[in-house]
């Protein structure tokens, strides 16, 4: 959720965005140092980083971004060079800035790690290594050199300023460019410029020698008067400079183009023109019941929020309005004592109405996959270059929507799988140049929907996995039976099993110590799953399934005792029935379709000691195709379960992920079918 | 036409290329100047492009300002209203400080 009035953490947000998009730029530049739009991004993002930072009182972050943003603004018109260092140290930056995030504004204790990247930086060729114009530091020392001590003005109030500057007609000859000191100005915080053009001679009388117009800068700054002074200390002209406080707090980023606006209208004279802007600013403070005190921003919040299109926003208030329609019919429907077919009616309205909210409301929660694409590119980046490989990353589909926690949870098994990809599946350069193939390798993830699922597909032109030499070692290590003979499927699933990656490489997947068992757990808890495919000397395929939220599911409700339980229906295979015995063990072995079927009595499993029905129902479900039968007392009927999760005292009770709330008011437990399964398939062999 | 101005364009370079755009002006042609060769300028060279704007406008021919603006220049021509959308094109010759590329 978005917290309100809360400039610091939308900041964290933005910045984070920012970044993302600037490791994206870098990773750009690096195989195409040219790329001169890559370029200008680059400059872009850390301008906008520098500026809101600053704006923000993220001073730490303003000031190691000052000259990060200088090198690459003379990268983008050419005066230096777009070194292989540079672009380290763009990212080395990039990270840094991402950590200075955590820590509190003015840098903490990675001050020092600063000043080692900014050293580093300083030393590259081209780099004047001059101290930051538009920052605290440098205005103190204009104040300082003038014998005027400032200290303390940094990181007091946000104020809004007005500054009208009208330079004098010997700004040029006396060395003092107008444009500089108005650009050292805006780096003291979030502004708008207006420039108003002087006199409008003729061409050939124009004096270019002299200065013609002048600016008029609103400013929000919480520098403090004296830093704005600060700035035109050498300016000689008494008259040059007014400057008024036009208001207090932080105004929004549209009420700056709006005060521009104002200060635009050559009807608006000089004296009348501080009033205005106070006024305006005076009223949309009220209207918005003026902002928080910045003490009260939350670094590190326990929520965390999402963006959400306001398009979809606006839907969902449509559909409210219509509901409250609704129920005000369902009122009236009551005190009239209606018939039943205009209570139908409602019904049917209020159902379509629910449905429409319900894949709405989960709409808010969507995010492109994409959003995880850039921390991606940046591992195979770091990934390959410590290994010494040459490696394509090429990734599709990042406009895919999922869930945010799913995203969230999905990032870790994919840094596995990629690392694994490269680390073990892509060969290294003179292996491939030997075994016919280009030097440079390729892992490619590509996201999209099929059917009413998000599949995700990491595929490497590596060196495959060899079937025979994973049957081997597994069967050295007991987990298959010597005389087994499964088939490709079966054998590349023997990747998954713990215990199995851990060894020396006989897979190419595996051997980090990092097995792909808790990958495959990982995504099982989200409902998803995994397989993968692999031809020798040709790569590997993984694919993974997710389902689109993890907020509702469908499936089957089921009853033993007075308890009512949810099946999720992506694990339903089928029902049939069995005659409950007092020596049936928890785990019995049953026949299916003429095959023996481990089936758990969730009876038992649960300790309930109600009365028995005549008939048990055995729910067949199916985990990666191996098949367990659940005994219940009865099935009621297919339900959409919407997933309230378990509360932390809760996090130890097994077989079960979480619980709904039913029509009438009652719960259901959602039943953990994988672990089910697992439990089923571990004790069969002692059923029998 | 084509100005193609180059280097430092300070108050120093400031009648100079006030001339070229007067020249330029007197021919009567429609006029391209780029500024991707700039590399220093304070106030004078944006007032100057301002008026030069304006005067071309009295006499009813066209002062495109070519939107190649290096980026060091980018926030002051913005604030000053020099920024143009035309795309840059065509083909001129960088002639020093403030060269007529005709």
């Amino acid at each position: 959720m978005m917290l309100e009035n809360d400039p610091a953490q939308t900041f964290l947000e933005e910045a984070r965005e920012l970044l993302a998009k600037l490791e994206e730029a870098l990773l750009e530049l690096e195989s195409d140092p040219g790329h001169a739009p890559s370029v200008a991004r680059v400059f872009r993002n850390l301008h906008t980083i520098k500026g809101s930072g600053a704006m923000f009182g993220f001073t730490e972050i303003a000031r190691f971004t000052h000259d990060l943003e200088t090198a690459f603004d003379k990268a983008r018109s050419g005066e230096l060079p777009l070194s292989p260092e540079l672009l380290r140290l763009g990212l080395a930056a990039k990270d840094h800035i991402e950590a200075l995030l955590d820590v509190s504004p003015d840098g903490g204790g990675l001050v020092p790690a600063s000043d080692a990247i900014l050293a580093r930086l300083a030393g590259a060729p081209g780099m004047p290594g001059q101290p930051a114009p538009d920052l605290p530091a440098r205005a103190r020392a204009r104040a300082g050199a003038a014998g005027k001590e400032r200290e303390g003005q940094e990181g007091g109030p946000v104020a809004t300023y007005w500054v009208r500057y009208r330079p004098a007609a010997d700004s040029f000859t006396t060395g003092c460019d107008p444009l500089s000191l108005v650009e050292e100005l805006t780096g003291l915080g979030e502004h708008a410029v207006v420039y108003h053009q002087g006199t409008d001679e003729p061409l050939e009388d124009y004096d270019p020698e002299t200065p013609h117009g002048f600016f008029d800068v609103i400013l929000v700054t919480d520098q403090g008067e004296e830093a704005i002074r600060a700035v035109f200390l050498f300016v000689d002209d008494g008259d040059a400079l007014r400057l008024e406080r036009i208001g207090e707090g932080r105004p929004r980023g549209g009420d700056l183009e709006h005060l521009a606006g104002i200060a635009r209208d050559p009807a608006h004279d000089v004296i009348a023109l501080p009033g205005l802007l106070r006024g305006f600013l005076l009223d949309k403070l009220a209207m918005r019941g003026a902002g928080k005190p910045r003490e009260a921003v939350s670094h590190t919040p326990g929520t965390s929020s999402i963006r959400v299109d306001s398009g979809r926003l606006d839907r969902l208030v449509t559909m409210v309005g219509e509901m409250v329609i609704i129920q005000s019919r369902l009122s009236q429907a009551v005190n009239q004592a209606l018939d039943r077919s205009s209570l139908a009616q409602i019904a049917e309205d209020l159902e379509r109405l629910t449905d429409e909210m319900r894949d709405n409301a989960l709409g808010l929660r969507m995010l492109p996959i994409g959003t995880v694409y850039g921390n991606l590119r940046r591992l195979v980046h770091d990934v390959s270059v410590s290994l010494g490989k040459d490696v394509d990353f090429v990734a599709e589909g990042g406009d895919t929507e999922m869930d945010k926690t799913v995203i969230d949870r999905l990032k870790d098994p994919l840094v596995h799988i990629l690392r694994n990809s490269l680390d073990h599946g892509i060969e290294s350069g003179e292996d491939r140049e030997r075994a016919g193939k280009p030097r440079r390798g390729a892992v490619r993830l590509w996201a999209g929907h099929v059917g009413g699922e998000v599949v995700l597909r990491v595929c490497d032109d590596g060196r495959g996995l060899d079937p025979e030499k994973i049957k081997r070692s597994a069967q050295a290590k007991g987990l298959l039976a010597p005389d087994a003979d499964p088939d490709r499927r079966e054998i590349f699933n023997l990747i998954f099993e713990p215990g199995f990656s851990t060894a020396e490489a006989v897979s190419d997947l595996s051997g980090r110590g990092v097995g792909m068992d808790v990958v495959k757990r990982a995504l099982e808890a989200l409902r998803g799953s995994v397989d993968i495919d692999s031809e020798p000397g040709k790569g590997t395929s993984l694919t993974i399934r997710l389902p689109l939220t993890l907020a509702i599911i469908d499936g089957f409700c089921v009853v033993i005792g007075q308890g009512s339980y949810i099946v999720p229906l992506t694990a339903l295979r089928g029902f049939q029935e069995r005659v409950p015995g007092e020596n049936r063990k928890t785990v019995d072995i049953i026949e299916r379709m003429g095959k023996m079927m481990p089936c758990v009595s969730l009876r038992s499993l649960f300790g309930i000691c109600e009365k028995r029905p005549d008939f048990e129902r055995v729910v067949v479900a199916e985990v990666d195709g191996v098949e367990v039968g659940l005994a219940v007392d009865r099935v009621v009927g297919r339900q959409q379960a919407v997933i309230k999760s378990l509360d932390e005292m809760y996090k130890n009770v097994n077989f079960v992920t979480g619980t709904t709330i039913n029509g009438d008011g009652s719960i259901s437990l959602i039943l953990d079918v994988p672990r089910l399964v697992d439990f089923a398939a571990t004790h069969a062999a002692t059923a029998g | 036409m084509r100005i193609d101005l180059d280097g430092d364009c300070t108050v120093a370079a400031a009648r100079a290329i006030k001339d070229l755009l007067q020249n330029a002006l007197d021919q009567g042609e429609r006029t391209q100047v780029s500024l991707s060769g700039v590399t220093r300028a304070d106030l004078s060279l944006f007032e100057l492009l301002r008026a030069a704007r304006q005067g071309f406008l009295n006499r009813g021919v066209e002062l495109v300002i070519l939107s190649d603006i290096p980026g060091h220049l980018a926030p002051a021509a913005e604030w000053t209203g020099i920024s143009a959308s035309r795309p840059a094109g065509g083909r001129g010759q960088t002639l020093g400080n403030a060269k007529d590329a005709s």
